[in-house]
């Protein structure tokens, strides 16, 4: 599959505190990635990275575009429901996200809306924008119900289909089992395992991250 | 074309408050009425609005960034046209007020040469909209009025301010003996800037100082690390 983007040697350092470290990853048209972690490990400063929103304190992000940066009107991301701004009217953020694309009649403030609602408000508007052909979600299934869990996992499937690249990172290894096509591992900032669409715990290393898998085991 | 225009994202997502809105739209009127009073009375308002605009555009751009609350219009795009959206979205409200209070002065005058639509006039409204931006840019809101307004008040209390904005009044060619005291006289109370007459080369001296203000702000919007709050914490 042909790659949209490359990253190298993607370190990170907030002072002192170190969250990446020599991080290499790439996504590919018409695939699913999975970045997996627990709290802390450096997913959301990874994404942030690869879109251009954070600068690397060291290695580079290659976009395979003539500009050689994130395109602005090619590339969709959500971050969670607490990055909406609290005081837009939900129709308004999902008209002005989506391009006028996705349909939403409630008048109140986001800050007045449940959290899964917030959650499938930033979600339905970058995903029903026109044209993209990356997209990239920050831990996308954090407070929907099992309603809003399978239209997500049904609907970034067609973006898949559609020739779009995803990169998508959980903390819990279920939400993404049996959509991703790879998985990387994080943990304390670095990479420590990847994994085809069959993923063997045997290639992970770390208890949190053997413990995520364990979530994938099916109960008795 | 399905780029967001940043314009109409910063004003849909961080508008400028209602309330000062409401106060701009108070002192444009007022300036009609006082206009069609008494010509030439609405000087003041301009001062009025001068003020209100250094809180009006202070309103800040890291704090939201950093919240996520921008990522949409950040993705991708030139952090220049971002700043310069941000600034207009910011400076709108009062730089409307003032030009209904120019309209009305110049109604009233039958003349566009009255001291809101001057040089001097429109020096004094690109000074106190983008370098109050500008300062406030990676702080919190109204930091940048807040501290304009404690420095003029300042220099008052300790009477560095009034003599030689009497002598300016008195005598507007002490600005061409004293460039550099005028133009710090400007610069700390810029609201009577509209109402003297300034040597051209201290009108330029203010309009590049905004200009400054503007490209400053514009370059720490550009250089800025959007990192939400609690990853860098």
């Amino acid at each position: 599959m042909k790659e949209v983007l490359h990253a190298f040697g993607l370190s990170k350092r907030y002072g002192a505190r170190e969250v990446l470290r020599d991080v290499e990853i790439s996504v590919r048209e018409r695939e699913v990635e999975g970045l997996i972690g627990a709290n802390g490990a450096g997913k959301t400063t990874l994404l942030r990275i690869l879109i251009g929103l954070v600068r690397p304190s060291a290695g580079r992000v290659e976009w395979h575009q003539e500009s050689g940066r994130a395109p602005a009107d090619r590339v969709g991301h959500f971050g969670g429901a607490h990055t909406l701004p609290p005081r837009v009217p939900a129709r308004t953020w999902a008209r002005l996200v989506s391009r006028g694309r996705a349909f939403c009649e409630d008048r109140r403030a986001v800050r007045a809306l449940s959290r899964g609602s917030r959650q499938l408000l930033g979600l339905s508007a970058e995903l029903a924008r026109p044209n993209l052909n990356a997209i990239f979600l920050d831990e996308p299934w954090e407070g929907l119900d099992p309603d809003g869990s399978r239209w997500l996992s049904k609907i970034l499937r067609r973006k898949r289909e559609e020739g779009c690249a995803l990169l998508v990172s959980s903390h819990r290894l279920h939400d993404l089992a049996g959509l991703c096509d790879r998985y990387a591992f994080l943990l304390d900032g670095r990479v420590v395992a990847r994994a085809g669409a069959e993923i063997s715990p045997n290639a992970v290393r770390g208890e949190d991250l053997l413990a995520a898998l364990d979530l994938m085991r099916p109960s008795p | 074309m399905s780029r967001i225009s940043a314009f109409r994202y910063f004003t849909a997502v961080s508008p400028p408050p209602a309330t000062l809105i409401v106060v701009f739209g108070v002192l444009a009127i007022g300036a009609g009425a006082l206009e069609a009073v008494d010509r030439g009375s609405s000087d003041w308002v301009l001062a009025s609005i001068a003020v209100v605009q250094l809180f009006a555009t202070s309103t800040g751009f890291t704090r939201h960034a950093t919240r996520g609350y921008y990522d949409p219009v950040l993705i991708g795009s030139g952090r220049s046209r971002i700043a310069l959206a941000h600034f207009a979205v910011s400076a709108a409200p009062g730089a409307l007020a003032w030009l209904a209070c120019g309209a009305c002065q110049g109604f009233a005058a039958r003349s566009p040469a009255v001291p809101a639509l001057a040089p001097a006039g429109l020096a004094a409204l690109l000074l106190v909209s983008a370098v109050p931006w500008a300062v406030t840019v990676r702080s919190a809101p109204f930091l940048g009025g807040t501290l304009w307004l404690l420095l003029s008040a300042s220099l008052f209390a300790a009477g560095k301010l009034l003599p030689p904005l009497g002598r300016l009044h008195v005598q507007p060619a002490w600005a061409e003996d004293h460039p550099l005291t005028a133009f710090a006289v400007g610069l700390a109370f810029p609201a009577v800037i509209p109402s003297l007459d300034w040597p051209p080369a201290i009108l330029l001296a203010f309009a590049a100082t905004a200009a400054l203000a503007l490209s400053g702000g514009s370059l720490l919007i550009a250089r800025a690390d959007v990192s939400l709050a609690e990853e860098g914490a």
